[in-house]
């Protein structure tokens, strides 16, 4: 690794200069967890690293119109931490936790699974099922974007030339609503889903599901939303027919490549299966709030 | 300062220094002037070499000389030479092609060594191999037994043993024949140190020292020399702390006679060290072997008669003992501890293009075992037996029991540890399979009866010395690979002759200490050494009360020895051993030896460690996830020395076992000859989370053909494992028509059959 300049700045605009004015090639370093192996790989050889973990903004988390802003260096160790957080999103903390080992949670951030842009990020489909958003700086100022738009093909993200993600925004949670995420690997741990399965919906005082959003990770080159699959929950009491027709539209919006993780029609199988099994803890989930 | 006894559980001394981050792995250790090497390895399953281009190479900063096979001529290099040439029960040469450490105009297999790099750093090699320039000619490679078995060229033996006609007429009589093909997929070994070597040579005395990760120097040293082209006294090899071999670093390898030639080209110490991606495509692989077999019963489900046809896939050269392994134990007890009275095997190994094939924990009987233990499952759901009964029906209840392949097994409780295991493991287990189905899963359980016969090196031998500082050393020719020998071999020495713990040092690991040594494999170590232990004990009381008769002024026949010391009998006059031992090297006794004793031990009897093992699966059949629940072992391994090394052992061996079956395959792109599962991200191997904590007892049988009792414990799990958990994720699936498993028990495999049987 031939890495020559680091940088680590106090302040948003300082690292959005930097990386404005960077000659050759940047990268910005929060935990490290991607990048870092990237480089020891001579997959990445980045003239300049651009560490955010000494940017106050980007370090915290805060309560925000009922909700969370939540820094891009913030790492899954401090979520899993911040009882207010899991209280009310469990499902993106566990998708978080999720993330390899004990030691990388210390360090990996939602901010960088997001941008790593891994179409098997496990706590992307949780925070599209949450609608999460997220606040870009660049040399133009700074913008709002969905979270489900940052990933474009496997390693490719939206962001343009010098812009970085700031922080993350989760709304409030409906009083009645509950998610969950759950993923599929062929090992007990520390393995990259085959199928990642993010659901939040909210019910009414009848039981029925007003509101439900559904996002499949590692079966198609990006996370997807998946609309049918949330119309199969909406209007229902999310009974076993509501959960046979999740799980067909589950499986029918799958794209998925064949690997030695799982073949297509497996995965096409499983996220089905794993979709039923997320709904479930969901719709429980909702049920007790 | 306590004297330890037989069958006591100390901690294990050694660990003190491998948790602390003390060990001395290969890594580790320090050397003079040290350089380093890089092994170039073929990027093809199979390719002509038309020429090695290093000119660019050779100008790298810091390079010292790149070697290639065309070098090795002039070089006097000869092939490396497999263990064993010839059957040894036929006499019938093996066919096998030679293999120069390096490549000369064939490489045979992706990752084969073609080229060394030997720079003044690590990283100065490293870039350097990039530049060395291979002109390849691709041709397609064969990976598969079926494949490699349409070409007699491929074939390195083929033997008939056993009695064709007694089968013939058991099939005849059967009232039914169950006959199934099997698979045991292959697998990587990786042992958690990877392999790697430091090569010295002393231009005056011209001798070879080899500093190594391996598990049996002595014959590395013998073979080592033949490929260098000098006599074995010529070659001291050491080895230190190794962590971890599991047979993987049994038999000698390419780079180690490579770091020796570039030590003497370069007049320095080369070091060279297998990164984890060489080790999937150089370590010696294991299993890859395939049978067909057929089980004659009589209507009482009596087994008649066992035919089996098996053939193993060699990779792409003879390495080692493999020859022996098919021959020897593959051969020695098909049909496990059941009596079957006429039993015939043809025993087949063919070369394909595929890294070398060599042993891992249990070679040979765990393929026999799967055979048999897969077989009875599937004759019981044939013949509407319960699988368990018909086990106990034909387990062998007699010792000696003479297994018509020709073992006599000299003792052994097989029906009791069935019982006891089966009690255990059975234990509600329907309230359980009723949980499992509240929660939409299946619950199955696999039970095997494992059994093996110790082999290995059929000589081993000790040095048993008393320093002036009041220690006894142990000299061994077994090597302490993790196994915990450090603690056991003193913990025998101490019981046998009243020395305390402390004051008895283990050495091992270096050819120039000890004549001979058969290192550890085929959990041969305690029985072997412990037995040349015994008996040099024995010479040592004997020297010993000579000496003490003298020095009490008593009659030899008078003096007793108990507990570390000799006393004339019913008085209080005595001496203790250490001050006999002084008097013995002061009075000159034994031409200045003392009470200082070698032994050599050449094996009399194999000795056959067994058990029942039963595994508890719960299968998960939308996703077609198996965890093991549960897993219970009740095991004969002899006199035991130390409960809780005993245990480490069986656990280890279970993971290893368990791990081919749940997960572990490594596999071939065919055509290319591409390992496809060359990395940890696809070849998974078993962690923590992956195993319960097992239910064990241990049955102590002694073994009554060695002095100590002692039967091997190292391997009962990893022979019983693959069955256990096909045996347990079959009965599981029962229900939905599933009757085989293909590879290991992965999700997608699981899913697959159960949609394969649905006719999906």
């Amino acid at each position: 690794m031939n890495t020559s300049q680091y940088e680590a700045p106090g302040s948003v605009d300082e690292a959005v200069a930097l990386l404005a004015n960077a000659k050759g090639n940047a990268r910005v370093l929060a935990g490290g967890t991607d990048l870092l192996v990237q480089i020891r790989m001579g997959m990445a050889d980045p003239a300049l690293i651009v560490d955010i973990k000494k940017i106050s903004e980007m370090t915290t988390v805060t309560a925000e119109n009922g909700g969370f802003r939540i820094g891009a260096a913030v790492s899954g160790a401090e979520l899993n931490e911040n009882a207010a957080v899991k209280s009310m999103w469990p499902g993106i903390v566990e998708a978080m936790d999720l993330i390899g080992s004990t030691q990388i949670q210390g360090r990996c951030t939602l901010a960088g699974n997001l941008c790593n842009a891994s179409p098997a990020a496990d706590s992307v489909p949780a925070m599209i099922a949450a609608d999460m958003t997220c606040t870009i700086a660049g040399p133009n100022g700074r913008r709002e974007a969905s979270v489900g738009s940052i990933a474009t093909s496997p390693g490719k993200t939206s962001l343009a030339d010098g812009e970085i993600v700031v922080s993350l925004f989760v709304p409030a949670q409906n009083a009645t609503g509950g998610d969950a995420y759950l993923r599929f690997i062929p090992r007990t741990e520390m393995d990259i889903a085959v199928v990642g399965v993010g659901v939040n919906l909210t019910l009414d005082g009848n039981g029925v599901c007003t509101a439900a959003r559904v996002s499949l990770g590692a079966v198609a080159p990006t996370a997807l939303l998946v609309d049918d699959a949330a119309k199969a929950l909406i209007g229902t009491k999310v009974d076993d027919a509501a959960m046979d027709n999740l799980a067909a539209a589950a499986s029918a919006a799958c794209n998925p490549i064949n690997d030695k993780r799982g073949t297509i029609e497996f995965r096409t199988k499983v996220a089905g299966v794993i979709a039923r099994r997320t709904a479930a803890i969901a719709l429980e989930r909702a049920r007790s709030n | 300062m306590t004297n330890l006894k037989i069958g006591q559980a100390p901690r294990r001394r050694e660990d003190t220094r491998f948790l602390t981050g003390s060990g001395r792995y290969i890594d580790d250790l320090a050397f003079d002037g040290l350089v380093y090497a890089v092994v170039v390895r073929s990027t093809h399953g199979h390719a002509r070499i038309n020429a090695v281009d290093i000119s660019d190479a050779m100008k790298a900063p810091g390079v010292l000389a790149v070697l290639t096979g065309v070098d090795q001529a002039a070089a006097g290099i000869e092939p490396m030479p497999p263990y064993e040439r010839a059957n040894p029960h036929s006499g019938e040469a093996f066919s096998y092609p030679d293999q120069y450490p390096l490549a000369v105009d064939v490489a045979r297999y992706g990752g084969q060594p073609v080229a060394l790099v030997v720079a003044e750093s690590q990283n100065q090699a490293r870039d350097a191999a990039e530049l060395v320039s291979v002109d390849y000619d691709a041709a397609p490679a064969i990976t598969t037994i079926d494949v490699a078995r349409e070409d007699p060229a491929n074939y390195c033996l083929q033997w008939r043993t056993g009695d064709d006609t007694a089968v013939a007429a058991g099939m005849k009589a059967a009232a039914h024949v169950t006959s199934m093909l099997f698979h045991n997929h292959r697998i990587v070994t990786n042992p958690m140190e990877p392999r790697g070597g430091v090569g010295a040579f002393d231009p005056d005395s011209r001798r070879y020292t080899l500093t190594v990760s391996a598990q049996s120097i002595h014959n590395a040293r013998d073979h080592i020399a033949v490929s260098l082209g000098v006599a074995p006294s010529d070659v001291r090899v050491v080895a230190e702390d190794v962590g971890g071999g599991f047979g993987s670093k049994n038999f000698m390898y390419a780079e180690q006679v490579l770091v020796l030639w570039a030590a003497r080209v370069t007049g320095r110490q080369v070091k060279w060290i297998n990164e984890r991606s060489d080790g999937f495509v150089s370590d010696q692989q294991a299993r890859d072997h395939t049978a067909m077999a057929e089980l004659a019963l009589d209507g009482e489900g009596r087994f008649l008669a066992f035919r089996l046809n098996g053939c193993g896939n060699l990779g792409a050269y003879l390495t080692g003992g493999m020859g022996r392994l098919h021959t020897d134990q593959f051969a020695a007890l098909p049909g496990g501890p059941y009596i079957i009275p006429a039993i015939h095997l043809t025993v087949a190994a063919v070369y394909t293009n595929t890294v070398p094939i060599g042993v891992s924990r249990g070679p040979g009987y765990a393929e026999s075992s799967n055979i048999i233990e897969r077989l009875i499952d599937r004759a019981a759901a044939e013949m509407q037996l319960d699988r368990f009964e018909l086990r106990r029906r034909n387990l062998a209840s007699i010792a000696p029991y003479a297994h018509p392949m020709g073992l006599t097994i000299d003792s052994g409780a097989y029906l009791e540890n069935f019982d006891a295991a089966v009690a255990r493991a059975c234990n509600e287990f329907e309230n359980r399979q009723r949980d499992a189905e509240s929660r939409g899963r299946r619950r199955g359980l696999g039970v095997v009866y494992h059994i093996k016969a110790t082999f290995g090196v059929p000589v081993e031998n000790v040095e048993l010395t008393f320093g002036p500082d009041d220690h006894l050393t142990l000299v061994t020719g077994t090597q302490s690979i993790g196994q915990g020998h450090e603690t056991t071999f003193p913990q025998i020495l101490s019981d046998l002759l009243g020395v305390p713990f402390d004051q008895i040092r283990y050495c091992d690991g270096d050819t120039d200490l000890i004549p001979k040594g058969g290192g550890h494999g085929s959990s041969r170590a305690t029985s072997m050494a412990g037995t040349a232990m015994y008996r040099a004990v024995q010479d040592i009381i004997a020297k010993g009360r000579r000496v003490a008769a003298h020095a009490l002024e008593a009659a030899e026949a008078d003096i007793e020895f108990h507990d570390g010391r000799f006393q004339v009998a019913g008085t209080d006059r005595d001496l203790d051993i250490m001050a006999v031992a002084k008097l013995a090297r002061d009075a000159g006794e034994e031409g200045g030896r003392g009470l200082d004793t070698f032994h050599e031990y050449i094996r009399e009897a194999h000795t056959f460690p067994n058990g029942c093992h039963i595994a508890e699966v719960e299968v998960d059949p939308e996703t077609g996830t198996v965890a093991l629940k549960r897993y219970t072992g009740a095991d004969d391994y002899g006199t035991i020395i130390n409960p809780m090394v005993i245990e480490g052992q069986v656990h280890g061996a279970i993971a290893q076992g368990v791990g081919q079956g749940l997960m572990e395959r490594a596999v071939y792109e065919e055509g290319s000859g591409q390992l496809l599962s060359g990395s940890f991200m696809d070849y998974p191997m078993p962690r923590a989370a992956d195993v319960p904590s097992f239910d064990l007892t241990f049955n102590e049988i002694a073994c009554t053909t060695n002095p100590l009792g002692v039967k091997g414990s190292g391997e009962g799990g990893a022979i019983a494992g693959l069955p256990a958990i096909a045996n347990a994720v079959l009965d599981a699936l029962e229900p939905y028509g599933v009757t085989e498993i293909v590879g290991p028990a992965t999700p997608e495999n699981v899913w697959r059959a159960i949609q394969n049987a649905a006719g999906g």
